[in-house]
């Protein structure tokens, strides 16, 4: 398969990095893990006149903690994150949804900044991100800001991200929450025909906080709001959890193709959150 | 492929109606729009750049307004080709005051897509077309707020 | 003296010798051939699904960087005005309309060749591409064959009317009658989907024309080298002893590599044109468009019954899609090898089919592993099922009761087009069921059905026929070719033997197998056994690989081979050893003196004495080696029971299999682990095609599952444990007793599943849902039942 010609840089900083992007504008794009971009580029769907390989820039990837914040650079590994003890240990959510990734081979590449930048609607880490309500830090020619995952993603294959913005970090508030992921996998791709991530704190037998990332379903991950508000402050009972499901697709414009229509989509929401949130909350 | 959608102006429908047929504010509404050149009454040869993120393609085609009905509803058959596909279709569009000073803008389209593009991206078509359909009416009541009186 | 008895080689379970180099990356398949001055091709394809071309533009093209020539449609026209088909079936009105190699003023399916660029390399080649201009007019596009075939249809072809490429005919006894006097009929429509045949290598050609000598060699994709190089010489008027087809290592084939394309033959003529290689490699997008399709059958079916479960008729008519040529060996697919199986493993007197070939604005079809037996097996299954479900049996017992009798054999069908050589279906059920535990099963079954689970059984008996042959039958069906076999033998001075086949393995591991049967019929070690296969420069000729004939005809032809090069020895030895021939035995793979055991020579003694040739019998030539053309005198008939039990989340509809039990019979196994590999990978695509495999084409013949993203393949993670068990049932006439296994486990396994998911669901009152089984089919199968 031959793509389209184009310039490849691999720059050494992040600061070279932002030059070149701003320098070529929409001409350029950032080359991550390569999983999703260069299958694009080699069918010649996309046409990019400039690579950015930011491989060699120094600092994007890794796992620590910062105070009561979990990091994670954007160029981590899907297979990085699965098997971090930290993460396992501080947010079993992420580690739950990395291997529903690809295969071993894909997971080794791509990275999770690689897949939230390029918001793929039925790719897998955004429903743990908004679940989560994760921060993104970017940082461009002005310098950083942390974008919150709810104003992240804004439509099909499209993210609040400037051209010549670098997504940094992922960083992860309050670890620690109880999460599960539950996915109808699409049988040809492997990605999501609809994916539920749900993270949430129990206090005094209440539910404190809760975060339900919906993806697959429609051009745009969501959170499930109205079925959040059904839950919180509540006790977590088979009842609160199926009056909370049934609000899950609500707002939700769900994508018919191939695999599902808009309503089968609908109805996987629902029942995806339900078994979420029955493992999320140990009901 | 069928998409629908619904926008709120803030203008009462016969200046919607005015906005929507000017071909200055169509050139610089319809999303990737590089050039639009009148051929005939109502129609356009256009040339568009479109596509999502990194997923481009430029296609040539044809843009023609019919069956008007001022200020209540017209039809807008576009016709595109490019490297990557083709498209052929028709938006159905309707407008309805929504109070004294408002209007609603419904849109029913119904399309073929084809080509490469539909054979190895189908699923990401409808998604798509949803959010090229929203930004050209996003721009037009950007268009319509800052055009005077 | 105490001999040594080598160990018996035939039956044993040894490592495939093709692995290291495939798992290391040392095959050679097409795309691994690189020859000095090579170009690259690249071909353009049309974007519409039915358009009529109006106009090309190749200059912007022709002035691009690195492009060596531009071709359309209108400049092959002249050299090679149309790809052959050569599966002429006779009394079917038959027609081939013209199929040319690239699109001339029409374009009849999604993804045909428009135009061509060679350029030194493939970037400049795909960038030429970009710059050629086409104008289409679109028209309208038919894909479903039964529309296809209405008054007032979008017609492909001027001269097809109503797109009927052919309308075949079989039948035995009185199915009308059978069906009119019946206690029970069974109506049932099945669709058989559309399936791409996805080998891991796709299709491609590297082709080096001389024009000094006016040799061609060609490197291929092939399942069938010496086919593929007549039909070269057919198209291009090269004549065949200038041609050489290589085909060394092919990943995967399934059928798909049997015909000649388009691709391959332009590289040809771009490489006479331009007197230099020309390398030609598909993409997997350029795959799914531009190779052969499978399947795509509507089934109109009735079965006929007495109320105890007897079945007294079948009556089919069945609407074949053929896209929109005829590939090359496309209308034998959905007749022969569909209708004259039709039904299975049961003796049913009166059976009735029609076929209708029917062209459609979707990729030509052509054999997919099975081949029309698929079709027809899934469909019989499917009604016994039903019947079983109508009678309110027991889905074992219906079968039971209609399976040919072990004491029947050779059995022939109603329809007087097979012969079946020896089965025991009973057996293979017997064992089946005591696998499974069918008994507790059917407990399990009951309970978890108390609970609200949905758990279901299913069956598939199946029996196919294959190691296709002998030539006579070929004539009769049209076949433009035979379908013997050859094999070489040759036995070097140092007793290693090289063995030349005419099959083409492509995956299936006979390398091993071949030396496996050499090794006991020559009493050498299997590791001094060599098999060479595809390449037309060094094999005598063959017939290929496909039909699960390599094993079963080719290694016949290897053996008869073989016991020809010990008749000759067998002298030679008798010699040596100063004894009479009479007074020679061949036991424990060596000649033996009779009465005297520890006399004996090896076949390397011989082979030496034989090249030395200082002394030799009287009327015996030098050397050693023998070569044989073997005919069978007929099919083989392998056979089984497949049961298959799966679980569907009632709530999503998804179904997971929870048990995959096969007891197959393929008659003595020449290598288990390889039968083994075969069951798994043909299970595996039976599976795939029962729950979730399916090319979709919208209304304007787009193909809508253009890669895999939405093509969805089986992997190892989709698929459960395959408990394998075996049979043995010998064939009579076959000279090592053998049956193929190639193809059965997809014959096989769709019904099974099908049957489980209906059984599964049938509380519902759910009689059928169409391949394939996705989720979202089966949740709203329950949604509509349950309402
Ligand atoms: C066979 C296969 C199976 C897959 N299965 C799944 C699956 O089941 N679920 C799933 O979710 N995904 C799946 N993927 C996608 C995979 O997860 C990709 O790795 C991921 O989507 C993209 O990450 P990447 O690092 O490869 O990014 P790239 O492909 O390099 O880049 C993707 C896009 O993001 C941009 N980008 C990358 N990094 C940054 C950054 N730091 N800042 C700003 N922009 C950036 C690039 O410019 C590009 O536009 C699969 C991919 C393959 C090839």
């Amino acid at each position: 398969m031959y793509p389209a010609p184009f310039r490849y840089h691999a720059p050494r900083s992040l600061d070279e990095a932002i030059r070149l992007l701003a320098e070529h504008g929409d001409e350029a794009k950032i080359l991550a893990g390569g999983h999703s971009l260069l299958p694009a580029m080699r069918l010649r769907l996309a046409q990019p006149k400039v690579l950015v390989d930011i491989g060699r820039v120094p600092d994007l990837s890794g796992i620590r903690l910062d105070g009561g914040t979990l990091v994670i650079g954007a160029m981590t590994t899907h297979r990085e994150i699965e098997r971090s003890s930290a993460v396992k240990e501080r947010c079993p959510l992420l580690a739950e949804v990395a291997p529903h990734i690809g295969d071993v081979q894909v997971r080794h590449r791509g990275t999770i900044g690689g897949s939230l930048a390029h918001a793929d609607p039925a790719s897998d880490w955004p429903a743990a991100i908004l679940a989560l309500d994760a921060g993104l830090k970017v940082i461009g020619p002005n310098g950083e800001r942390t974008i919150p995952a709810r104003d992240f993603f804004v439509d099909v294959l499209t993210t609040a991200l400037a051209p010549d913005e670098v997504l940094a970090e992922i960083r992860i508030p309050r670890p620690g929450r109880a999460g599960a992921y539950e996915k109808a996998r699409n049988r040809a791709s492997g990605f999501a025909v609809v994916g539920v991530a749900v993270a949430a704190e129990q206090q005094d037998g209440k539910v404190a906080s809760i975060g339900i990332g919906i993806t697959g379903a429609a051009g745009r991950p969501a959170r499930a709001e109205a079925a959040e508000q059904v839950l919180l402050g509540r006790p977590a009972s088979p009842d609160t959890l199926s009056e909370a499901a049934a609000q899950a697709a609500v707002g939700l414009d769900c994508t018919p193709d191939l695999h599902a229509s808009a309503e089968y989509r609908r109805h996987l929401v629902q029942i995806l959150t339900r078994r979420a949130l029955s493992r999320a909350l140990g009901v | 492929m069928r998409i629908e959608g619904s926008y709120r102006f803030d203008a009462p429908p016969e200046r919607v109606w005015a906005v929507l047929q000017d071909p200055a504010a169509l050139a610089a509404c319809i999303p990737g729009c590089q050039t639009l050149e009148p051929v005939a009454e109502h129609e356009f040869a256009a040339t568009l750049s479109v596509g999502v993120a990194a997923f481009k393609g430029t296609y040539n085609g044809r843009v023609r307004v019919a069956e008007l009905d001022p200020p209540h509803r017209y039809d807008l058959h576009v016709e595109g080709s490019g490297r990557t596909g083709f498209v052929k279709g028709v938006g159905h569009i309707s407008l309805e005051p929504d109070g004294g000073s408002a209007t609603q803008v419904k849109v029913v389209g119904d399309a073929q897509v084809g080509g490469p593009v539909l054979s190895v991206a189908s699923r990401l078509v409808v998604p798509t077309a949803k959010m090229l359909m929203n930004q050209f009416f996003a721009a037009m009541q950007r268009w319509l707020r800052a055009s005077p009186m | 003296m105490a001999v040594a008895t080598p160990t018996k080689a035939f039956g044993a379970a040894i490592k495939r010798r093709e692995d290291p180099r495939f798992i290391t990356g040392k095959g050679q398949y097409t795309d691994d051939v690189r020859l000095l001055n090579m170009a690259t091709m690249a071909i353009l394809r049309s974007p519409y699904g039915h358009a009529r071309i109006t106009r090309i533009d190749v200059e912007s093209a022709r002035r691009a960087p690195g492009v060596l020539a531009v071709y359309t449609g209108k400049d092959i026209q002249s050299v090679a005005p149309s790809m052959p088909c050569a599966w002429l079936i006779p009394n079917s009105d038959l027609k081939t309309p013209n199929y040319p190699p690239l699109a001339v003023d029409r374009v009849r399916y999604f993804g045909e060749g428009v135009a061509m660029v060679v350029a030194e390399n493939g970037y400049q080649a795909k960038d030429a591409l970009d710059l050629i201009e086409v104008d289409y007019e679109p028209l309208p596009a038919v894909v479903d064959q039964e529309q296809a075939v209405q008054e007032g249809a979008p017609q492909l072809h001027d001269d097809v009317p109503h797109n009927l490429a052919f309308t075949w005919h079989i039948a035995g006894g009185d199915a009308d009658a059978a069906i009119r006097d019946a206690d029970v009929v069974i109506r049932q429509r099945f669709i058989n989907q559309r399936l791409l045949p996805t080998a891991i290598e796709t299709r491609g050609a590297v082709a080096d024309f001389n024009q000094a000598t006016g040799d061609l060699t060609i490197w291929l994709t092939s399942q069938n080298p010496h086919i593929h190089r007549l039909l070269i010489s057919l198209v291009l008027g090269i004549p065949e002893h200038k041609i050489r087809v290589i085909a060394r290592d092919v990943g995967g084939g399934f059928g798909s590599k049997i015909p000649l394309y388009a691709g391959e033959v332009l590289a040809i003529i771009a490489s006479r044109d331009l007197g230099r290689p020309v390398r030609w490699s598909e993409e997997r997008s350029e795959n799914y468009v531009a190779t052969t399709h499978g399947r795509d059958h509507i089934q109109d079916v009735e079965l006929a019954a007495n109320r105890d479960g007897r079945i007294t008729g079948l009556r089919v008519k069945a609407w074949a899609s053929l896209g929109a040529y005829l590939s090359t060996a496309a209308p034998g697919v959905p007749t022969w090898l569909f209708g004259l199986i039709l039904s299975g493993c049961y003796d049913i007197p009166n059976a009735d089919c029609t076929v209708y070939g029917v062209f459609t604005n979707k990729t030509p079809t052509d054999a997919y592993r099975g081949a029309g037996r698929p079709e027809a097996t899934y469909l019989i299954e499917r009604m016994v099922d039903l019947l079983a479900a109508e009678l309110k049996l027991d889905p074992a017992e219906v079968r039971r009761k209609n399976f040919i009798p072990a004491d029947k054999f050779p059995y022939t069908v109603a329809n007087g087009g097979l012969t079946y050589d020896s089965g025991n279906y009973q057996g293979t059920l017997d064992k089946a069921l005591e696998l499974v535990d069918y008994q507790a099963l059917r407990r399990e079954q009951e309970e978890a059905r108390r609970q609200g689970r949905m758990m279901g059984i299913g069956f598939s008996t199946y029996v196919e026929v294959c190691g296709l042959a002998p030539s006579a039958a070929a004539g009769a069906m049209g076949f433009q070719g035979g379908l013997w076999e050859s094999a070489t033998v040759r036995v070097h001075p140092t007793g290693k033997v090289v063995v030349l086949t005419g099959t083409s393995p492509h995956g299936q591991g006979e390398e091993t197998a071949f030396a496996q049967i050499v090794a006991d019929e020559l009493g050498v070690d299997v590791n001094d056994v060599e098999v060479v296969h595809g390449d037309t420069a060094q094999i005598q000729y063959g017939m290929g690989t496909y039909g699960s004939r390599t094993a079963v005809v080719g290694g016949a032809a290897i053996a008869v081979a073989c016991q020809k090069v010990r008749e000759k020895a067998l002298k030679i030895a008798a010699h040596m050893m100063e004894v009479a021939p009479e007074d020679v035995e061949w036991a424990d793979g060596r000649f033996r003196v009779k009465g005297a055991p520890e006399t004996s020579k090896t076949i390397a003694d011989v082979a030496l004495h034989s090249y030395l040739a200082w002394s030799m019998p009287q009327g015996v030539t030098p050397g050693l080696e023998e070569g044989h053309f073997y005919d069978p005198s007929n099919n083989v008939f392998p056979f089984g029971c497949h049961i298959c039990v799966v679980e569907i989340d009632r709530d999503t509809g998804d179904v997971a299999i929870k048990r995959y039990v096969a007891v197959d019979d393929c008659g003595p196994v020449i290598n288990p682990m390889l039968v083994d590999g075969q069951l798994h990978g043909g299970i595996a695509q039976g599976i795939a095609q029962a729950l979730f495999e399916e090319a979709v084409y919208d209304e304007n013949g787009q193909l809508l599952t253009g890669t895999m993203m939405d093509y969805a393949v089986p992997k190892a993670a989709d698929l459960p444990k395959f408990e394998l068990a075996r049979t043995v049932t010998p064939s009579p006439h076959n000279p090592l007793g053998i049956k193929g296994i190639g193809e059965a486990g997809t014959i096989a396994a769709s019904p099974a599943v099908v049957n489980a998911v209906v059984d599964a669901l049938s509380p519902l009152g759910i009689k059928h849902i169409d391949m394939p089984l996705k989720p979202e089919k089966v949740w709203r199968a329950i949604e509509q039942a349950s309402r």
